[in-house]
């Protein structure tokens, strides 16, 4: 039996998915072990083999791919761990990206911090002043060369970056999306300056390669990112790959990409690694979507760090996030959008004391290590899981299937020091406003999220994940009031399932503007040629890529995608273009349409602007080859009532409605039949998390053996 | 041939071992084959690994153990030290202890050894951490029978100090008691503060051991509640060698046992190998190791020490399986 085995690295928890050739699964956690990821991974990979009563070379024998969503480029970014890059760009520009767009010092930081203006600070630059250097130059926007490179003087200041210790180098010049010819010319000269045989060879990342886009700033950091923790993340990923080796997996190791696809480790950009695992989530939860005909779809994934929330559409991931903030720099990388906040099981419980002792929740996570109070690893400060645990809904002795022991004292402990006692409340008070606070702070950001972008909540179903979604999901859905939420029974790894649904593909981009709406002739573009030679280069790109992945050219599946904009606006809206390629000028009128649509949709009809004329500004081709994904298993149904086998001892908990503790019925997820009803309050432990349900809300189980949990 | 970090590594994964893993505690031994007083070998940490590392290897021991002092928690909690006939003498503790030993520089020394050892030896011989454990640091610290107030103020710093020492990767991390353990026989206390540290050391996936002297040797089992991942039975208080079968059943539901043998004495410790060999057989459940009966001082006799080694090669030859 062959398997393939899915793993998702948290803040907290690293999740694995095992699909088998017979429709079964396995499913293990393990604590995020942040000073060696592998660690953490190859511990979980060993309880799955136990699992499944083989040794770990057996399992990893029979293992037909690991795919793998990572924060090791994140984590390098973050501890600074990259090495020491010099820059060469056009003279003029190199202070490029100390400038910044706006208020870009404010990039990457939680909106309370970003009102704190008197003590916000720029991010410490990834490239230093002194390691960037201009060269003379020039390259005009229709791409002609204007000035040409002299090799002599850029071997001067080449000397100057390696004197002053540059490890790599990052070639960001102007207008090189349109013409790549002086950045190739570079990496040719310090290619043969430095070659691969001598051991001062150095890496070199070109803008017009990483992100052939429009817009300096946010292409030279991006290419600059992507430099940054390209080193850090292939030797963590080659580390990785030899043990895997040395225990039996024979195949390459597979990224899952933010893009919402994945690629081997050789075929993959270091910069589209960074929030891939809440991405491979969202598209679980479409996939899943399917088997319940939901078009609408608001996903949530509470862990024990953060809590990230996705919005699906009309049955598609079509909200693409235009400047992908990776740590504190603004990217211009076709991510899709995910927004994470600090609020997980971990998210530390606090008293501000500039705020009047008011009780706050995050977004600082006590993480896996130390982890909560009650995992008694030393930690001291009071979580959402200690208060969890505190008001009986979590067991302390099953806590991850009873592979964690959890101390309630400790618990009570943590929240009477650090909240009970400061505030002038009881330990049980303290602990029910902890959970309140972060059930509201999540509905309400989910709320934001939903209606913010034009759509109504009550239109959608909930997907409630994560570790902690099953525990809160009757705490922050009611902020929403959507009719339903769905508890999938992989819920807890849901970014590892989410990884066994994603198509192996890859969006290749390019920025080169069209007029194709003219409004005074009342005419479309001429210029078929010129616009279909742009889709066929990165087609060309694109097939040529995908061939080294090991797939024929008849497997691969393409979309374009196109941004677009009115004449003289400055936002751009993309849009799913009906036509791959353009036979007539007929078919720019169909895109046209396709964007007043969009454009009308997203701004209201009346702020439609044909008068300025349409542009395309940029072209997206998504490549994709599907991989096939098993249906959904169906379990038999097994009438309304649990079993008795299915109820354990009951547990005493507090429920609001009485608020007071009282004695809870408490059933084993495992031992429940599809269609069992539940009425709350009450408990379902499963392996690796607690379902509580409210009083007022009822718990089914369906055919697939994921909760459906409605107010009634 | 199988390296001592493969036949280590057999013994932590519960597979069959087809010779005994040998790792004794060296300490004073390295002073005499430097020919260095221990004091002047233990302040260079350089000189201190390589020594650990040239004596195992011309012994051809298994493994190494660093952090191998019991006065180094003590200081790093800030008790002061003196040199006694080349034997570190920890002085009682003035005023309180320091909150971060982890940072403190004997610490820092020890780890510094440890990291450099692990990085040379990591490759083909059994690394092993050891740190004093918390009633016997107690103990250097606040005197016999500490009050629960100090045991409660201990727990931080052990914290510490087993963090810093599971980021040097060891393959088990061996906390040292005495007879402080023992005392008041094992209750919740004692199960609730090793607790912690086998949580930090799981989180690391770090195995970890308890190595016991000076205890009696009628309370040794009671610290089978403890529930560690191995226990390692050093001399007892009366000095006399434990023979194996009085403590197998200790290691029932650990990874194993490991059992000290007198390196003075190479009949007895003939006798201990015979022993621990037979009950492997007869009584499977878990794996064995042995170990020298408190550390190697200089005073040990190296021609017995070898002998010993030989004897525990030789059970290869005469096809013995453990």
């Amino acid at each position: 039996m062959t398997m393939t085995v899915n793993v998702d690295i948290g803040g907290t928890f690293t999740d694995f998915y095992v699909g088998q050739d017979d429709g079964t699964t396995l499913l293990a956690k393990s604590p995020t072990t942040h000073y060696d990821l592998s660690v953490g991974f190859l511990k979980g990979i060993r309880d799955l083999a136990r699992i499944k009563g083989l040794s770990l070379t057996q399992f990893l024998n029979n293992t037909d791919s690991v795919r793998y969503s990572t924060t090791i480029g994140t984590n390098a970014l973050i501890e600074r761990t990259g090495p020491k890059l010099g820059m060469i760009t056009t003279a003029g520009f190199e202070d490029t990206i100390f400038l910044g767009r706006g208020r870009s010092w404010a990039d990457g930081l939680s909106s309370t911090v970003n009102k704190d203006m008197s003590r916000i600070q720029k991010p410490l630059p990834l490239i230093s002043r002194d390691m960037i250097v201009g060269v003379r130059e020039r390259v005009d926007s229709f791409g002609n060369v204007i000035c040409p490179l002299n090799k002599e003087k850029i071997l001067e200041k080449l000397q100057i970056l390696v004197d002053r210790g540059a490890m790599g180098f990052v070639v960001c010049l102007l207008w090189s999306f349109m013409n790549p010819e002086h950045e190739q010319m570079i990496k040719t000269i310090i290619e043969e300056e430095y070659p691969e045989d001598f051991l001062g060879s150095m890496p070199v990342t070109l803008s017009s390669d990483v992100s052939p886009k429009s817009a300096e700033y946010t292409r030279f950091i991006t290419t600059t990112v992507n430099a940054y923790i390209h080193g850090v993340m292939a030797d963590e990923l080659n580390k990785l790959g030899v043990e895997l080796r040395e225990n039996g997996y024979k195949k390459p190791l597979v990224l899952v990409h933010n893009t919402g696809g994945m690629k081997k480790v050789s075929r993959t950009r270091a910069v589209l690694t960074h929030n891939a695992g809440p991405v491979a989530g969202l598209h679980g939860a479409l996939t899943m979507g399917k088997e319940y005909h939901a078009g609408n779809i608001i996903f949530s994934d509470m862990g024990g760090t953060s809590f990230d929330i996705g919005v699906i559409t009309g049955g598609r991931l079509k909200t693409y996030d235009f400047i992908p903030v990776i740590d504190r720099w603004r990217t211009n990388i076709p991510a899709i959008e995910i927004k994470s906040i600090g609020a997980g099981g971990g998210s530390i419980a606090w008293v501000n004391r500039l705020m009047e002792n008011s009780l706050e929740v995050g977004p600082r996570s006590a993480g896996s290590m130390p982890g909560p109070a009650c995992y008694d690893q030393g930690g001291k400060e009071p979580t959402v899981t200690d208060a969890d645990l505190v008001l009986g809904y979590l067991n302390p002795d099953n806590y991850l299937g009873g592979k964690m022991l959890l101390d309630p004292d400790l618990s009570r402990q943590a929240i009477d020091h650090y909240i009970a006692g400061p505030m002038g409340i009881s330990t049980i008070e303290a602990a029910i406003r902890i959970r309140r606070i972060v059930d509201a702070k999540m509905g309400q950001e989910v709320f934001n999220e939903v209606s913010l972008k034009g759509h109504d909540p009550r239109d959608f179903v909930l997907f409630a994940c994560g570790g902690a979604g099953a525990t809160h999901a009757c705490g922050f859905a009611p902020y929403l009031q959507v009719k339903k939420v769905i508890v999938p029974s992989f819920s807890p790894i849901f970014g590892a399932f989410g990884a066994s649904t994603v198509n192996c593909q890859q969006v290749w981009e390019k920025s080169r503007t069209f007029k194709v709406f003219q409004w005074n002739t009342q005419s479309y573009c001429e210029d078929i040629d010129g616009f279909n030679e742009v889709i066929n280069t990165l087609t060309d790109h694109a097939v040529r890529d995908l061939k080294l992945e090991g797939f024929e050219k008849d497997k691969i599946r393409f979309r374009l995608e196109l941004d677009m904009r009115y004449g003289m606006q400055y936002n751009l809206t993309r849009i799913i273009s009906p036509h791959l390629n353009i036979g007539t000028p007929a078919d720019f009128k169909d895109i046209c349409d396709k964007f007043t649509e969009q454009y009308a949709a997203v701004y209201t009809p009346e702020a439609t602007f044909p008068m300025g004329g349409i542009n395309v500004e940029c072209f997206f081709l998504t490549a994709y080859v599907e991989i096939p994904v098993p249906g959904m298993r169906q379990f038999e149904p097994g009438g309304r009532t649990p079993a008795e086998s299915a109820r354990l001892p009951y547990r005493k908990a507090y429920w609001s409605d009485t608020q007071d503790f009282r004695d809870t019925s408490v059933f084993a997820f495992s031992e429940l039949k599809a269609g069992n009803r539940i009425e709350g309050p009450a408990l379902v432990e499963a392996m690796e998390t607690t379902y509580v349900i409210e009083p007022g809300w009822r718990f089914s189980l369906d055919i697939f053996h994921n909760a459906v949990l409605e107010q009634v | 041939m199988e390296s001592g970090r493969e036949r280590f590594k057999l013994f932590l994964n519960q597979s069959p071992l087809f010779r005994p893993v040998f790792i004794p505690f060296i300490r004073g031994l390295l002073s005499r084959i430097e020919d260095r007083p221990m004091e002047t070998l233990t302040a260079d940490p350089a000189l201190w690994a390589n020594s650990l590392e040239k004596a195992t290897r011309l012994f051809g021991f298994d493994g190494v153990v660093a952090g191998l002092d019991a006065s180094l928690a003590a200081r790093a909690c800030g008790c002061r030290m003196e040199w006694r006939e080349d034997r570190p003498v920890v002085l009682p503790l003035q005023g309180s202890p320091d909150e971060t030993p982890d940072q403190s520089r004997p610490m820092q020394l020890g780890l510094e050894v440890t990291k450099r050892l692990f990085q040379i030896c990591q490759k083909d011989m059994a690394c092993i951490s050891a740190l004093t454990g918390p009633y016997t640091l107690a103990e250097q610290l606040f005197g016999k029978a500490p009050s629960q107030k100090h045991m409660d103020g201990i727990k931080p710093l052990l914290v510490r100090m087993t963090k810093a020492y599971c980021e040097t990767r060891p393959d088990v991390l061996m906390f040292m008691e005495g007879e402080a353990l023992t005392l008041t026989g094992i209750g919740v206390q004692h199960r609730r503060i090793y607790n912690t540290l086998k949580n930090i050391a799981n989180y690391y996936n770090i195995p970890v051991g308890l190595y016991l002297q000076d205890y009696r040797s009628d309370s040794i089992h009671s610290v089978s509640s403890l529930n560690m991942d191995m226990y390692i039975a050093g001399p007892c208080a009366d000095q006399h060698p434990l023979m194996p079968s009085t403590v197998w059943d200790l290691g029932r539901g650990t990874l194993g046992l490991g059992i000290g043998l007198p390196l003075d004495d190479l009949e007895t410790a003939k006798e201990i190998l015979c022993q621990g060999a037979a009950l492997y057989r007869d009584k499977p459940g878990h794996g064995v190791f042995f170990t020298s009966m408190g550390p190697v001082t200089r005073e040990n006799n190296l021609e017995t020490l070898h002998a010993l080694v030989n004897e525990i090669s030789n059970l290869i030859l005469k096809g013995d399986i453990l």
